[in-house]
């Protein structure tokens, strides 16, 4: 029960090839770096604190781009934006869309660990 | 090439802040093969670069700490000369942010997500690069090593070369030269002494050809110049020792042009030979004019010494005279445009003012001033020897003559007794005291035969009593030679030869008179026999050898004692 537009399968299974017994290890670094970076963006939205913003949606985006997680990316590049361009401005909402996104990719990402 | 490049896997560096990222390039390098080293922000990539030293840095820009920005170019100064290729991990898509990477020293970006085709074929193609770049640097290095060997072999060339050609007579106040810095390895070589005769000799040559290889021919050229000129021998001795020396020893088509002044300071006269150098110019202090020092030979090294020829012209220097001499480098020096200065300009100028006190310091100038900027590994020379009055003329010749000298009139008188005529040969010792008469050392060989010959004259037939006439025919030769071998071994006691030399100069050159008188009771040098013809046949020819090359032959009674005046001239 793969979200299709959250995860982007053949990439995925390219990951699982390449890392082998090393594939369900991938999907923990991902999931407690992208936790951890949450945490922080959380802090740093209601601080409005513009560069940490900036510098933690960036690291999300690229390792989400990296694990085929596109839409997650793609919100996070606006988060990038906004912090970029000190925007305070849609900063909740945006980052709305991505927890709710996330929490997708984290399941989906659940489901393609190997047995 | 000494060094090898190394085959080893090649080790690339990892830096990014993101484990996922990290992770997956990491996983993707050591598929490929490679070895990776990994680092989790910028102070820790350069910390990582320092220690492990990777073949390729691939630096993430956005990173804690240090970013790769600034990792980059530290890393970059750290590899110096070393190509170390840096490859920014990206997701930045933004051209300034971009172009900041590229000003830190990136060389090539890679975006998200990774890609293992991509990523192989830049490893690949930047392995490449680091590979040329390395050849590259280790010929440069190779290069760099030869040009300092040949920079010092060059200097302990010079140094050699200015011991040999030891300049202190070029310091006298008469004379004045330009050398450029690049002339001696161009193969320009000015010598100057004064010799014990009181002439100052001066040559000026440029060999063939360019750097060391032109350089060598001077070596021998000076020491044979010096060690001659030192002696006493004449310009036309010494242009053929010279001449004899390079023909048999430098390469063909390498030889030195050359142009030798002997100017006597007493007698107010130059002599010039002149071989392949441009021609040089007296200008003349009374009469405004210039005279000028045509080339009439060919250059030194080029014939064998028995087409040499060492004659000079003359010509009479007075006081405030200048002669000239200079190396084709000036009419070749060439300009910034590649124009040379050229026969015509430089006549031109020597033409233009007769009176010109400053010519030396003019041509030298107009020169330099043509050569401007341009190039600067020119071989220039120009020499300048002004005739003295009388009073700077004796200055001169006591510099020259300083610590030297040498015979002029004395008398010596040797005898040999039984013991030494049985075993001692007396001829290097007797050649080497009249050596030291600089007019008589001129005449070594001729003077050998004539005192050789009048001593085994006195040996063989006054002490030993041998008849001449013993040697008509082969056998008697050998029966000749066993007889003097067994006279000389039972010789008695009181046998002697006694050689008497006594030397008087005079002002055409001196005279050197031989007497040679032994125990024997007296013989009859000429030993002569009627022929049919009616024609004196000498069975001991040396006689009419020793009439020949001496001014006289007197045999003294009764018949022990032979005399002979030789006669030399000074060379002009």
């Amino acid at each position: 029960m793969v979200d299709e537009a959250s995860l982007n399968a053949e990439m995925l299974n390219e990951l699982r090839e390449l890392l082998a017994e090393n594939f369900n290890e991938l999907i923990n670094r991902y999931i407690a770096d992208s936790q951890s970076r949450f945490n922080t963006l959380q802090t740093a939205i209601s601080e409005l604190n513009f560069k940490v913003i900036y510098y933690e949606a960036h690291g999300i985006k690229g390792s989400s781009r990296n694990m085929g997680a596109n839409i997650l990316a793609e919100i996070m590049a606006r988060l990038e934006a906004l912090g970029q361009g000190q925007t305070a401005q849609g900063l909740a909402e945006v980052f709305a869309d991505a927890q709710a996104e996330y929490a997708r990719v984290v399941t989906g990402l659940e489901a393609f660990r190997s047995a | 090439m000494s060094k090898e490049i190394p085959q080893s896997p090649i080790k690339v560096l990892i830096a990014d802040d993101s484990p996922v990222d990290r992770f997956i390039l990491q996983t993707m390098l050591e598929r490929l093969g490679y070895r990776v080293v990994l680092a989790e922000d910028g102070q820790q990539a350069i910390e990582r670069f320092l220690t492990e030293k990777p073949d390729l840095v691939f630096l993430d820009v956005l990173m804690p700490n240090v970013d790769g920005v600034e990792a980059a170019s530290s890393i970059k100064e750290a590899a110096g000369e070393d190509f170390i290729p840096v490859i920014f991990l990206t997701s930045l898509v933004d051209a300034p942010s971009l172009a900041r990477c590229l000003d830190a020293g990136g060389d090539d970006f890679l975006s998200k997500p990774y890609n293992q085709i991509i990523i192989e074929a830049k490893i690949k193609a930047f392995s490449r690069m680091r590979v040329m770049n390395r050849t590259l640097s280790l010929q440069k290095n190779l290069i760099e090593r030869n040009n300092k060997h040949l920079l010092q072999e060059q200097t302990v060339a010079k140094q050699v070369f200015d011991r040999i050609a030891n300049t202190s007579s070029l310091k006298l106040s008469i004379i004045r030269y330009y050398m450029s810095p690049m002339a001696v390895f161009n193969g320009d070589v000015l010598l100057a002494d004064i010799s014990p005769t009181g002439s100052l000799m001066v040559l000026l040559g440029d060999f063939t050809g360019h750097g060391l290889p032109a350089a060598i021919g001077s070596m021998p050229l000076a020491s044979i110049f010096y060690g001659m000129v030192n002696k006493g021998f004449g310009m036309s001795e010494i242009l053929r020792e010279i001449n004899g020396k390079l023909n048999k020893t430098l390469p063909m088509g390498l030889f030195c042009c050359a142009t030798f002044l002997d100017i006597n300071l007493r007698k107010k006269r130059l002599l010039v030979w002149s071989g392949g150098l441009p021609d040089g110019a007296i200008y003349r202090a009374g009469g405004k004019t210039v005279e000028r020092l045509a080339s009439r030979n060919l250059p030194l090294a080029i014939l064998s010494n028995q087409s040499f020829k060492a004659e000079a012209v003359r010509y009479v220097l007075e006081p405030g005279d200048r002669v000239l001499l200079w190396s084709d480098g000036i009419q070749e020096a060439r300009n910034t445009e590649g124009v040379m200065f050229g026969e015509e300009r430089l006549n031109a100028l020597l033409e233009q003012e007769l009176d010109n006190v400053h010519i030396f310091d003019d041509i030298l100038q107009k020169v330099q001033h043509h050569i401007g900027e341009g190039e600067r590994d020119d071989d220039v020379s120009l020499v300048e020897v002004r005739f003295p009055d009388e009073a700077e003329a004796a200055e001169v010749e006591k510099q020259g003559s300083r610590g030297r000298g040498c015979l002029q009139d004395w008398s010596l008188d040797f005898r040999l007794e039984a013991s030494s005529l049985r075993v001692f040969d007396p001829m290097p010792l007797l050649l080497h005291i009249t050596s030291e008469v600089p007019g008589l050392r001129q005449s070594n060989s001729v003077l050998f035969t004539v005192i050789s010959e009048l001593y085994n004259n006195a040996v063989e037939h006054g002490v030993l009593g041998l008849k001449s006439s013993i040697k008509q025919s082969p056998q008697g030769f050998a029966e000749y030679y066993r007889l003097r071998k067994e006279g000389l071994e039972n010789l008695p006691k009181d046998c002697f030869v006694i050689l008497e030399f006594s030397h008087k100069v005079d002002p055409g050159g001196g005279v050197l008179r031989i007497r040679v008188r032994d125990s024997g009771a007296g013989f009859c040098p000429d030993e002569t026999v009627a022929t049919p013809g009616g024609v004196p046949i000498y069975h001991g020819r040396g006689f009419a050898l020793l009439r020949s090359m001496c001014e006289s032959i007197t045999v003294l009674p009764p018949g022990n004692c032979v005399e002979a005046q030789f006669r030399w001239l000074a060379e002009d």
